[in-house]
Protein backbone atom coordinates (compact mmCIF):
# COMPACT_ATOMS: atom_id res chain seq x y z
CA UNK A 1 0.00 0.00 0.00
CA UNK A 2 1.22 3.36 -0.80
CA UNK A 3 0.96 6.53 1.47
CA UNK A 4 0.73 10.04 -0.54
CA UNK A 5 0.01 13.66 0.84
CA UNK A 6 -1.60 15.81 -1.67
CA UNK A 7 -2.05 19.21 -1.74
CA UNK A 8 -5.79 20.76 -2.57
CA UNK A 9 -5.88 24.41 -2.94
CA UNK A 10 -9.27 25.92 -3.17
CA UNK A 11 -11.47 28.27 -1.89
CA UNK A 12 -13.92 26.57 -0.52
CA UNK A 13 -12.37 23.94 1.32
CA UNK A 14 -14.78 23.42 3.81
CA UNK A 15 -16.34 21.24 0.71
CA UNK A 16 -13.08 19.60 0.07
CA UNK A 17 -13.02 18.63 3.19
CA UNK A 18 -16.13 17.03 3.94
CA UNK A 19 -15.56 15.40 0.56
CA UNK A 20 -12.23 13.80 1.40
CA UNK A 21 -12.80 13.10 5.30
CA UNK A 22 -12.59 9.46 6.13
CA UNK A 23 -13.03 9.13 1.56
CA UNK A 24 -12.76 5.57 1.06
CA UNK A 25 -13.58 3.62 -2.44
CA UNK A 26 -11.65 0.90 -4.53
CA UNK A 27 -8.87 3.40 -5.19
CA UNK A 28 -8.24 5.16 -2.65
CA UNK A 29 -8.73 5.87 1.06
CA UNK A 30 -7.93 9.58 2.53
CA UNK A 31 -7.84 11.49 5.58
CA UNK A 32 -7.31 15.24 6.29
CA UNK A 33 -4.02 15.67 7.54
CA UNK A 34 -3.51 19.42 8.11
CA UNK A 35 -6.05 22.34 6.91
CA UNK A 36 -6.19 26.19 6.43
CA UNK A 37 -9.11 28.53 4.83
CA UNK A 38 -7.70 27.38 1.28
CA UNK A 39 -5.46 24.58 1.77
CA UNK A 40 -6.02 21.04 2.31
CA UNK A 41 -3.53 18.20 2.91
CA UNK A 42 -4.69 14.64 2.27
CA UNK A 43 -3.02 11.59 3.45
CA UNK A 44 -3.91 8.95 0.47
CA UNK A 45 -3.34 5.05 1.37
CA UNK A 46 -3.60 3.59 -2.20
CA UNK A 47 -2.34 0.86 -4.59
CA UNK A 48 -1.72 3.60 -7.42
CA UNK A 49 1.40 5.10 -8.43
CA UNK A 50 1.82 8.51 -7.55
CA UNK A 51 0.42 10.02 -11.24
CA UNK A 52 -2.71 7.84 -11.12
CA UNK A 53 -2.86 8.45 -7.76
CA UNK A 54 -3.10 12.30 -8.46
CA UNK A 55 -5.25 11.88 -11.34
CA UNK A 56 -7.77 10.18 -9.63
CA UNK A 57 -7.90 12.43 -6.73
CA UNK A 58 -8.89 14.85 -9.08
CA UNK A 59 -11.11 13.32 -11.02
CA UNK A 60 -13.34 11.95 -8.54
CA UNK A 61 -13.46 15.49 -6.83
CA UNK A 62 -14.21 17.00 -10.12
CA UNK A 63 -17.16 14.88 -10.90
CA UNK A 64 -18.59 15.33 -6.89
CA UNK A 65 -21.77 17.16 -6.60
CA UNK A 66 -19.96 20.26 -5.74
CA UNK A 67 -16.43 19.61 -6.75
CA UNK A 68 -17.64 20.02 -10.34
CA UNK A 69 -18.10 23.74 -9.41
CA UNK A 70 -15.22 24.47 -8.08
CA UNK A 71 -11.92 26.10 -9.40
CA UNK A 72 -8.55 23.69 -7.70
CA UNK A 73 -5.47 22.78 -7.70
CA UNK A 74 -4.00 19.76 -6.89
CA UNK A 75 -0.20 18.58 -6.30
CA UNK A 76 1.30 15.70 -4.82
CA UNK A 77 3.55 17.05 -1.53
CA UNK A 78 6.94 15.46 -1.03
CA UNK A 79 7.12 14.18 2.46
CA UNK B 1 -13.62 42.15 7.77
CA UNK B 2 -17.05 41.71 8.84
CA UNK B 3 -18.36 42.38 5.79
CA UNK B 4 -16.00 40.02 4.03
CA UNK B 5 -16.63 36.89 6.78
CA UNK B 6 -20.27 37.40 5.78
CA UNK B 7 -19.88 37.47 2.21
CA UNK B 8 -17.51 34.06 2.47
CA UNK B 9 -20.48 32.71 4.36
CA UNK B 10 -23.22 33.56 1.88
CA UNK B 11 -20.82 32.43 -0.65
CA UNK B 12 -20.11 28.98 0.84
CA UNK B 13 -23.90 28.67 1.15
CA UNK B 14 -25.50 30.21 -1.45
CA UNK B 15 -23.13 30.38 -4.25
CA UNK B 16 -21.46 27.35 -4.48
CA UNK B 17 -24.32 24.96 -4.34
CA UNK B 18 -26.47 26.97 -7.26
CA UNK B 19 -23.21 27.15 -9.59
CA UNK B 20 -23.16 23.52 -8.88
CA UNK B 21 -26.53 23.14 -9.97
CA UNK B 22 -25.17 25.07 -12.60
CA UNK B 23 -22.60 23.09 -13.30
CA UNK B 24 -24.32 19.68 -12.94
CA UNK B 25 -27.65 20.34 -14.16
CA UNK B 26 -27.82 18.26 -17.68
CA UNK B 27 -29.65 20.32 -20.28
CA UNK B 28 -26.66 23.28 -19.17
CA UNK B 29 -23.88 21.08 -19.22
CA UNK B 30 -24.89 19.64 -22.56
CA UNK B 31 -25.27 23.10 -24.45
CA UNK B 32 -22.01 24.11 -22.72
CA UNK B 33 -19.59 21.08 -23.57
CA UNK B 34 -21.56 20.92 -26.85
CA UNK B 35 -19.58 24.49 -27.76
CA UNK B 36 -16.43 23.32 -26.02
CA UNK B 37 -16.16 20.63 -28.51
CA UNK B 38 -17.11 22.53 -31.46
CA UNK B 39 -14.45 24.88 -30.47
CA UNK B 40 -11.67 23.99 -32.49
CA UNK B 41 -13.52 23.51 -35.52
CA UNK B 42 -14.31 27.19 -35.55
CA UNK B 43 -11.48 27.98 -34.41
CA UNK B 44 -9.65 26.22 -37.44
CA UNK B 45 -11.88 28.60 -39.70
CA UNK B 46 -11.05 31.64 -37.95
CA UNK B 47 -7.83 30.92 -38.40
CA UNK B 48 -8.04 30.05 -41.98
CA UNK B 49 -9.69 33.45 -42.41
CA UNK B 50 -6.59 35.33 -40.26
CA UNK B 51 -4.38 33.26 -42.82
CA UNK B 52 -6.28 34.43 -45.86
CA UNK B 53 -6.43 38.09 -44.97
CA UNK B 54 -3.74 38.39 -43.27
CA UNK B 55 -0.90 36.55 -45.28
CA UNK B 56 -2.10 35.47 -48.53
CA UNK B 57 -4.16 38.73 -49.24
CA UNK B 58 -1.48 41.54 -50.63
CA UNK B 59 -2.37 44.35 -48.18
CA UNK B 60 -2.31 41.51 -45.12
CA UNK B 61 -0.74 42.84 -42.30
CA UNK B 62 1.33 39.59 -41.87
CA UNK B 63 2.25 39.96 -46.17
CA UNK B 64 3.52 43.67 -45.90
CA UNK B 65 6.03 42.68 -42.89
CA UNK B 66 7.47 40.36 -45.08
CA UNK B 67 7.20 40.92 -48.30
CA UNK B 68 5.59 37.82 -49.35
CA UNK B 69 4.10 39.45 -52.66
CA UNK B 70 6.98 40.28 -53.70
CA UNK B 71 8.87 36.73 -52.62
CA UNK B 72 5.11 34.62 -54.55
CA UNK B 73 3.33 37.24 -56.48
CA UNK B 74 0.58 34.68 -57.31
CA UNK B 75 -0.01 34.34 -53.82
CA UNK B 76 -3.51 35.68 -53.36
CA UNK B 77 -4.49 32.70 -55.61
CA UNK B 78 -3.89 30.46 -52.79
CA UNK B 79 -7.51 31.82 -51.08
CA UNK B 80 -9.46 29.90 -52.82
CA UNK B 81 -8.12 26.85 -51.77
CA UNK B 82 -8.06 27.48 -48.18
CA UNK B 83 -11.75 29.80 -48.13
CA UNK B 84 -14.14 26.31 -48.04
CA UNK B 85 -12.50 25.52 -44.12
CA UNK B 86 -15.15 27.72 -43.62
CA UNK B 87 -17.70 26.15 -45.37
CA UNK B 88 -16.86 23.05 -42.93
CA UNK B 89 -16.57 24.73 -40.04
CA UNK B 90 -18.39 27.98 -38.80
CA UNK B 91 -20.91 27.92 -41.76
CA UNK B 92 -21.90 24.85 -40.52
CA UNK B 93 -21.73 25.00 -36.73
CA UNK B 94 -25.57 24.32 -36.40
CA UNK B 95 -25.22 21.05 -37.25
CA UNK B 96 -22.54 20.27 -34.95
CA UNK B 97 -23.95 21.55 -32.03
CA UNK B 98 -27.25 19.41 -32.67
CA UNK B 99 -25.29 16.18 -33.33
CA UNK B 100 -23.30 16.95 -29.97
CA UNK B 101 -25.67 18.25 -27.72
CA UNK B 102 -28.17 14.93 -28.15
CA UNK B 103 -25.20 12.92 -27.73
CA UNK B 104 -24.52 14.75 -24.73
CA UNK B 105 -27.76 14.56 -23.30
CA UNK B 106 -27.68 10.79 -23.69
CA UNK B 107 -24.21 10.49 -22.23
CA UNK B 108 -25.62 11.71 -19.06
CA UNK B 109 -28.64 9.49 -19.48
CA UNK B 110 -26.79 7.12 -19.90
CA UNK B 111 -28.54 5.93 -23.65
CA UNK B 112 -26.76 5.37 -27.02
CA UNK B 113 -24.68 8.65 -27.70
CA UNK B 114 -24.31 8.17 -30.88
CA UNK B 115 -27.43 7.15 -32.21
CA UNK B 116 -29.25 10.10 -29.83
CA UNK B 117 -26.71 12.36 -31.89
CA UNK B 118 -27.60 10.89 -35.55
CA UNK B 119 -31.01 11.41 -34.58
CA UNK B 120 -30.83 14.90 -33.25
CA UNK B 121 -29.07 15.79 -37.12
CA UNK B 122 -31.81 13.92 -38.74
CA UNK B 123 -34.70 15.98 -36.82
CA UNK B 124 -33.16 19.23 -37.25
CA UNK B 125 -33.38 18.55 -41.46
CA UNK B 126 -36.83 16.91 -40.96
CA UNK B 127 -37.93 20.40 -39.25
CA UNK B 128 -35.70 22.76 -42.03
CA UNK B 129 -36.93 24.55 -44.79
CA UNK B 130 -37.77 22.17 -47.77
CA UNK B 131 -35.76 22.17 -50.93
CA UNK B 132 -36.66 24.51 -53.51
CA UNK B 133 -36.60 23.17 -56.91
CA UNK B 134 -34.27 25.46 -59.46
CA UNK B 135 -34.22 24.05 -63.55
CA UNK B 136 -34.72 20.63 -62.06
CA UNK B 137 -32.08 20.93 -59.34
CA UNK B 138 -33.21 20.85 -55.45
CA UNK B 139 -31.48 23.29 -53.39
CA UNK B 140 -31.48 23.70 -49.49
CA UNK B 141 -30.58 26.72 -48.18
CA UNK B 142 -27.42 27.53 -45.87
CA UNK B 143 -29.07 30.15 -44.04
CA UNK B 144 -29.85 28.06 -41.12
CA UNK B 145 -26.98 25.60 -40.74
CA UNK B 146 -24.58 28.20 -39.40
CA UNK B 147 -24.96 31.16 -36.64
CA UNK B 148 -28.64 31.43 -37.42
CA UNK B 149 -29.82 28.13 -37.00
CA UNK B 150 -28.30 27.96 -33.70
CA UNK B 151 -30.98 28.09 -30.73
CA UNK B 152 -32.96 25.71 -33.54
CA UNK B 153 -29.81 23.42 -33.17
CA UNK B 154 -29.62 23.62 -28.97
CA UNK B 155 -33.63 22.99 -28.67
CA UNK B 156 -33.86 20.07 -31.08
CA UNK B 157 -30.80 18.53 -29.68
CA UNK B 158 -32.35 18.76 -26.41
CA UNK B 159 -35.37 17.54 -27.00
CA UNK B 160 -34.21 14.92 -28.99
CA UNK B 161 -31.70 13.92 -26.31
CA UNK B 162 -34.56 13.55 -23.18
CA UNK B 163 -37.09 11.78 -25.75
CA UNK B 164 -34.41 9.80 -27.44
CA UNK B 165 -33.11 8.52 -24.16
CA UNK B 166 -36.34 7.74 -22.29
CA UNK B 167 -37.79 5.83 -25.32
CA UNK B 168 -34.77 3.77 -25.86
CA UNK B 169 -35.23 2.84 -22.14
CA UNK B 170 -38.48 1.05 -22.98
CA UNK B 171 -38.22 -2.56 -23.12
CA UNK B 172 -41.13 -2.41 -25.16
CA UNK B 173 -39.50 -0.58 -28.03
CA UNK B 174 -36.54 -2.05 -27.97
CA UNK B 175 -35.72 -4.99 -30.62
CA UNK B 176 -33.27 -7.58 -29.39
CA UNK B 177 -31.23 -8.95 -32.10
CA UNK B 178 -29.93 -12.87 -31.20
CA UNK B 179 -26.43 -13.04 -29.93
CA UNK B 180 -25.14 -14.18 -33.54
CA UNK B 181 -25.84 -11.00 -34.83
CA UNK B 182 -22.82 -8.25 -35.52
CA UNK B 183 -23.19 -5.79 -32.64
CA UNK B 184 -23.49 -2.78 -34.95
CA UNK B 185 -26.68 -4.23 -36.18
CA UNK B 186 -28.21 -5.33 -33.32
CA UNK B 187 -27.16 -1.94 -31.72
CA UNK B 188 -28.95 0.46 -34.08
CA UNK B 189 -32.17 -2.22 -34.46
CA UNK B 190 -32.31 -1.69 -30.56
CA UNK B 191 -33.37 1.97 -30.73
CA UNK B 192 -35.11 1.15 -33.94
CA UNK B 193 -38.72 2.00 -32.74
CA UNK B 194 -37.84 4.91 -30.97
CA UNK B 195 -35.96 6.68 -33.87
CA UNK B 196 -38.68 6.23 -35.87
CA UNK B 197 -41.36 7.97 -33.12
CA UNK B 198 -39.27 10.42 -32.72
CA UNK B 199 -38.53 11.82 -36.53
CA UNK B 200 -42.64 11.37 -37.38
CA UNK B 201 -43.49 12.81 -34.24
CA UNK B 202 -41.02 15.94 -35.17
CA UNK B 203 -42.54 15.47 -38.78
CA UNK B 204 -45.89 16.55 -37.41
CA UNK B 205 -44.93 19.30 -35.42
CA UNK B 206 -43.37 20.84 -38.09
CA UNK B 207 -46.24 20.51 -40.34
CA UNK B 208 -48.47 21.75 -37.33
CA UNK B 209 -46.27 24.69 -36.65
CA UNK B 210 -45.44 25.39 -40.62
CA UNK B 211 -49.41 26.27 -41.06
CA UNK B 212 -49.60 28.57 -38.02
CA UNK B 213 -46.61 30.54 -38.74
CA UNK B 214 -45.72 30.30 -42.45
CA UNK B 215 -42.04 31.43 -42.07
CA UNK B 216 -41.50 27.88 -40.35
CA UNK B 217 -39.85 26.52 -37.02
CA UNK B 218 -36.57 28.25 -37.98
CA UNK B 219 -38.14 31.86 -38.18
CA UNK B 220 -39.89 31.54 -35.51
CA UNK B 221 -37.34 30.73 -33.00
CA UNK B 222 -34.98 32.71 -34.61
CA UNK B 223 -37.22 35.72 -34.02
CA UNK B 224 -38.58 35.07 -30.80
CA UNK B 225 -35.80 33.79 -28.78
CA UNK B 226 -32.84 34.09 -30.67
CA UNK B 227 -32.72 37.67 -31.75
CA UNK B 228 -33.77 39.62 -28.53
CA UNK B 229 -31.00 37.01 -26.36
CA UNK B 230 -28.63 38.54 -28.82
CA UNK B 231 -29.96 41.83 -28.49
CA UNK B 232 -29.56 41.21 -25.05
CA UNK B 233 -26.00 39.65 -25.31
CA UNK B 234 -24.33 42.36 -27.63
CA UNK B 235 -24.17 45.26 -25.12
CA UNK B 236 -22.01 46.69 -23.19
CA UNK B 237 -23.88 46.65 -19.97
CA UNK B 238 -24.56 42.51 -20.30
CA UNK B 239 -20.72 42.37 -21.14
CA UNK B 240 -19.07 43.78 -17.63
CA UNK B 241 -22.43 42.23 -15.59
CA UNK B 242 -21.41 38.87 -17.19
CA UNK B 243 -17.25 39.53 -16.54
CA UNK B 244 -18.05 40.37 -12.87
CA UNK B 245 -20.28 38.08 -12.08
CA UNK B 246 -17.49 35.47 -13.54
CA UNK B 247 -14.39 37.08 -11.63
CA UNK B 248 -16.40 37.10 -7.88
CA UNK B 249 -17.13 33.52 -8.49
CA UNK B 250 -13.51 32.89 -9.50
CA UNK B 251 -12.44 35.07 -6.50
CA UNK B 252 -14.45 32.87 -3.71
CA UNK B 253 -13.26 29.81 -5.21
CA UNK B 254 -15.96 28.89 -7.76
CA UNK B 255 -14.96 28.26 -11.24
CA UNK B 256 -16.46 31.41 -12.94
CA UNK B 257 -16.11 30.96 -16.91
CA UNK B 258 -17.13 27.39 -16.71
CA UNK B 259 -19.86 28.75 -14.49
CA UNK B 260 -21.72 30.99 -16.84
CA UNK B 261 -20.55 29.20 -20.65
CA UNK B 262 -24.15 27.91 -21.53
CA UNK B 263 -24.77 31.50 -20.75
CA UNK B 264 -22.17 33.05 -22.41
CA UNK B 265 -22.60 31.23 -25.42
CA UNK B 266 -25.79 31.33 -26.10
CA UNK B 267 -25.99 35.05 -25.93
CA UNK B 268 -22.76 36.01 -27.68
CA UNK B 269 -22.10 32.16 -30.34
CA UNK B 270 -24.09 34.15 -33.08
CA UNK B 271 -22.94 37.49 -33.13
CA UNK B 272 -19.40 35.56 -33.28
CA UNK B 273 -19.85 34.08 -35.99
CA UNK B 274 -21.54 36.67 -38.40
CA UNK B 275 -18.33 38.68 -37.18
CA UNK B 276 -15.99 36.16 -39.02
CA UNK B 277 -18.50 35.80 -41.66
CA UNK B 278 -18.35 39.60 -42.66
CA UNK B 279 -14.46 39.03 -42.09
CA UNK B 280 -14.57 36.63 -44.78
CA UNK B 281 -16.64 38.40 -47.16
CA UNK B 282 -15.00 41.37 -46.91
CA UNK B 283 -11.58 40.91 -46.00
CA UNK B 284 -11.53 43.19 -43.11
CA UNK B 285 -12.95 44.11 -39.34
CA UNK B 286 -13.87 47.05 -39.80
CA UNK B 287 -17.43 47.39 -39.84
CA UNK B 288 -18.11 43.83 -38.34
CA UNK B 289 -21.74 44.22 -37.46
CA UNK B 290 -21.38 43.36 -33.77
CA UNK B 291 -19.16 45.69 -31.98
CA UNK B 292 -19.97 44.03 -28.47
CA UNK B 293 -18.99 40.45 -27.97
CA UNK B 294 -16.96 38.43 -25.39
CA UNK B 295 -14.34 38.26 -27.45
CA UNK B 296 -13.78 41.90 -26.04
CA UNK B 297 -13.44 40.55 -22.73
CA UNK B 298 -10.25 38.16 -23.90
CA UNK B 299 -8.72 40.66 -25.99
CA UNK B 300 -8.51 43.97 -23.69
CA UNK B 301 -9.47 42.07 -19.73
CA UNK B 302 -7.75 38.87 -19.58
CA UNK B 303 -4.03 39.59 -19.51
CA UNK B 304 -2.61 36.76 -17.50
CA UNK B 305 -5.80 34.72 -17.13
CA UNK B 306 -9.29 36.07 -14.99
CA UNK B 307 -8.62 39.26 -12.89
CA UNK B 308 -6.07 40.26 -15.57
CA UNK B 309 -3.38 39.66 -13.13
CA UNK B 310 -0.24 40.20 -15.36
CA UNK B 311 -1.25 43.95 -14.42
CA UNK B 312 -0.88 42.46 -10.09
CA UNK B 313 2.11 40.70 -11.06
CA UNK B 314 3.42 43.87 -12.87
CA UNK B 315 2.83 45.72 -9.72
CA UNK B 316 4.26 43.07 -7.09
CA UNK B 317 7.52 43.91 -9.07
CA UNK B 318 7.11 47.46 -8.63
CA UNK B 319 5.96 48.08 -5.54
CA UNK B 320 5.84 44.85 -3.19
CA UNK B 321 8.43 44.27 -0.30
CA UNK B 322 7.49 41.52 0.85
CA UNK B 323 9.88 38.01 -0.78
CA UNK B 324 7.05 35.78 -0.44
CA UNK B 325 4.85 37.95 -2.93
CA UNK B 326 8.44 38.11 -4.84
CA UNK B 327 9.01 34.83 -5.01
CA UNK B 328 5.23 34.21 -6.12
CA UNK B 329 5.61 37.00 -9.07
CA UNK B 330 8.72 35.42 -10.76
CA UNK B 331 6.79 31.59 -10.33
CA UNK B 332 3.73 33.25 -11.75
CA UNK B 333 5.01 35.11 -14.95
CA UNK B 334 6.13 33.03 -17.46
CA UNK B 335 2.49 30.69 -17.12
CA UNK B 336 1.32 34.08 -16.77
CA UNK B 337 2.31 35.16 -19.84
CA UNK B 338 -0.01 32.81 -21.58
CA UNK B 339 -2.99 33.34 -19.52
CA UNK B 340 -2.62 30.68 -16.51
CA UNK B 341 -2.91 32.23 -13.30
CA UNK B 342 -3.33 29.44 -10.92
CA UNK B 343 -0.05 30.04 -8.97
CA UNK B 344 -0.67 33.47 -8.76
CA UNK B 345 -4.49 32.55 -7.49
CA UNK B 346 -3.60 30.41 -5.08
CA UNK B 347 -0.13 31.62 -4.29
CA UNK B 348 -0.71 34.80 -2.76
CA UNK B 349 -3.31 34.02 -3.09
CA UNK B 350 -5.88 36.07 -4.43
CA UNK B 351 -8.81 33.99 -3.75
CA UNK B 352 -10.95 34.75 -0.45
CA UNK B 353 -8.30 37.96 -0.37
CA UNK B 354 -10.66 40.96 0.93
CA UNK B 355 -8.33 43.25 -0.60
CA UNK B 356 -7.28 42.10 -3.75
CA UNK B 357 -10.87 40.82 -4.80
CA UNK B 358 -11.48 44.33 -5.30
CA UNK B 359 -9.19 45.03 -7.97
CA UNK B 360 -9.92 41.19 -9.82
CA UNK B 361 -13.33 42.62 -10.48
CA UNK B 362 -13.17 46.19 -11.45
CA UNK B 363 -9.69 46.07 -13.52
CA UNK B 364 -11.54 43.58 -16.07
CA UNK B 365 -14.52 45.69 -16.03
CA UNK B 366 -12.52 49.11 -16.82
CA UNK B 367 -10.46 47.82 -19.41
CA UNK B 368 -13.55 46.15 -21.14
CA UNK B 369 -14.89 49.31 -21.04
CA UNK B 370 -11.89 50.60 -22.42
CA UNK B 371 -12.08 48.65 -25.59
CA UNK B 372 -15.58 49.64 -26.00
CA UNK B 373 -15.24 52.51 -26.37
CA UNK B 374 -12.01 52.50 -28.62
CA UNK B 375 -14.61 50.38 -31.09
CA UNK B 376 -17.34 52.34 -30.90
CA UNK B 377 -15.90 55.38 -31.21
CA UNK B 378 -14.03 53.92 -34.43
CA UNK B 379 -10.66 53.96 -33.27
CA UNK B 380 -10.29 50.17 -33.81
CA UNK B 381 -12.63 47.66 -35.50
CA UNK B 382 -14.52 44.80 -33.55
CA UNK B 383 -12.35 41.48 -32.49
CA UNK B 384 -13.49 39.77 -35.37
CA UNK B 385 -11.41 37.01 -34.98
CA UNK B 386 -11.28 34.05 -32.81
CA UNK B 387 -8.16 33.58 -30.93
CA UNK B 388 -6.72 31.03 -28.46
CA UNK B 389 -7.16 32.00 -24.87
CA UNK B 390 -3.63 31.40 -24.62
CA UNK B 391 -2.90 33.98 -26.64
CA UNK B 392 0.05 36.69 -24.68
CA UNK B 393 -2.95 39.18 -23.94
CA UNK B 394 -1.92 42.06 -26.48
CA UNK B 395 -1.47 40.02 -29.16
CA UNK B 396 -5.18 38.80 -29.39
CA UNK B 397 -6.54 41.93 -29.97
CA UNK B 398 -3.68 42.60 -32.73
CA UNK B 399 -4.82 39.15 -34.16
CA UNK B 400 -8.12 39.55 -33.02
CA UNK B 401 -8.87 42.92 -35.13
CA UNK B 402 -7.18 41.32 -37.94
CA UNK B 403 -3.23 43.40 -37.63
CA UNK B 404 -4.56 46.70 -36.09
CA UNK B 405 -1.15 48.28 -34.30
CA UNK B 406 -3.57 50.77 -32.41
CA UNK B 407 -5.62 47.65 -30.57
CA UNK B 408 -2.37 46.27 -29.86
CA UNK B 409 -0.71 49.79 -28.33
CA UNK B 410 -4.76 50.02 -26.85
CA UNK B 411 -3.81 46.47 -24.78
CA UNK B 412 -0.70 47.57 -23.41
CA UNK B 413 -2.95 50.61 -22.27
CA UNK B 414 -5.10 48.38 -20.59
CA UNK B 415 -2.34 46.44 -19.30
CA UNK B 416 -0.69 49.86 -18.03
CA UNK B 417 -3.76 50.83 -16.58
CA UNK B 418 -5.32 47.50 -14.55
CA UNK B 419 -1.20 48.12 -13.15
CA UNK B 420 -2.14 51.25 -11.80
CA UNK B 421 -5.10 50.38 -10.57
CA UNK B 422 -3.66 46.94 -8.50
CA UNK B 423 -0.67 49.23 -7.40
CA UNK B 424 -2.28 50.77 -4.31
CA UNK B 425 -4.15 47.15 -3.52
CA UNK B 426 -0.58 45.46 -3.49
CA UNK B 427 0.76 48.09 -1.11
CA UNK B 428 -2.08 47.55 1.54
CA UNK B 429 -2.21 43.70 0.56
CA UNK B 430 2.06 43.70 1.86
CA UNK B 431 1.01 45.14 4.81
CA UNK B 432 -1.80 42.72 5.80
CA UNK B 433 -1.66 40.14 8.27
CA UNK B 434 -0.15 37.25 6.70
CA UNK B 435 -2.41 34.80 9.44
CA UNK B 436 -5.52 36.04 7.73
CA UNK B 437 -5.45 32.97 5.99
CA UNK B 438 -4.99 30.67 9.43
CA UNK B 439 -1.47 29.61 8.34
CA UNK B 440 -0.30 26.91 10.82
CA UNK B 441 3.51 26.09 12.01
CA UNK B 442 2.31 22.36 13.51
CA UNK B 443 1.21 19.62 11.51
CA UNK B 444 -2.12 18.61 13.72
CA UNK B 445 -5.89 18.90 12.50
CA UNK B 446 -7.18 22.65 12.87
CA UNK B 447 -10.02 24.21 11.20
CA UNK B 448 -9.81 27.40 9.90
Amino acid sequence: MNHYTIQFLCGQINYVRAFFENYQDDYISTRIKAINKIKANLIVDTTLSPDLALCYVEKVFQQSKYGCALHFNVSMKSD
Amino acid sequence: MGFMAAFEKFAEKTLVPVAAKLNSQRHIVAIRDAFILSFPITLAGSLIVLLNFAVLAPDGFIAKILFLHKLFPNLADLQSVFSPVLNGSVNILSMFIVFLVARNMAISLKADELLSGLTGLSVFFIIYPPYTNVDGANFLTTQWVGAQGLFVALIVGLLVGELFSKLSKSKRLQINMPDSVPPAVSRSFKVLFPIIIITVLFAIVNALINAIYPDGLHGFIYAAIQTPLKSLGTNIVSLVILAIVSNLLWVFGIHGPNTIAAIREAMFAEANLENLNFVAEHGTAWGAPYPVTWAINDAFANYGGSGMTLGLLIAIFIVAKRQDYRDIGKLSIAPGIFNINEPVIFGLPVVLNPILIVPFILVPAINIIIGYVAIVSGLIPPIAYSVPWTTPGPLIAFLGTGGNYIALLLGFVCLAVSTLVYLPFVIAANKANAVAYGEQKSDSDVSA
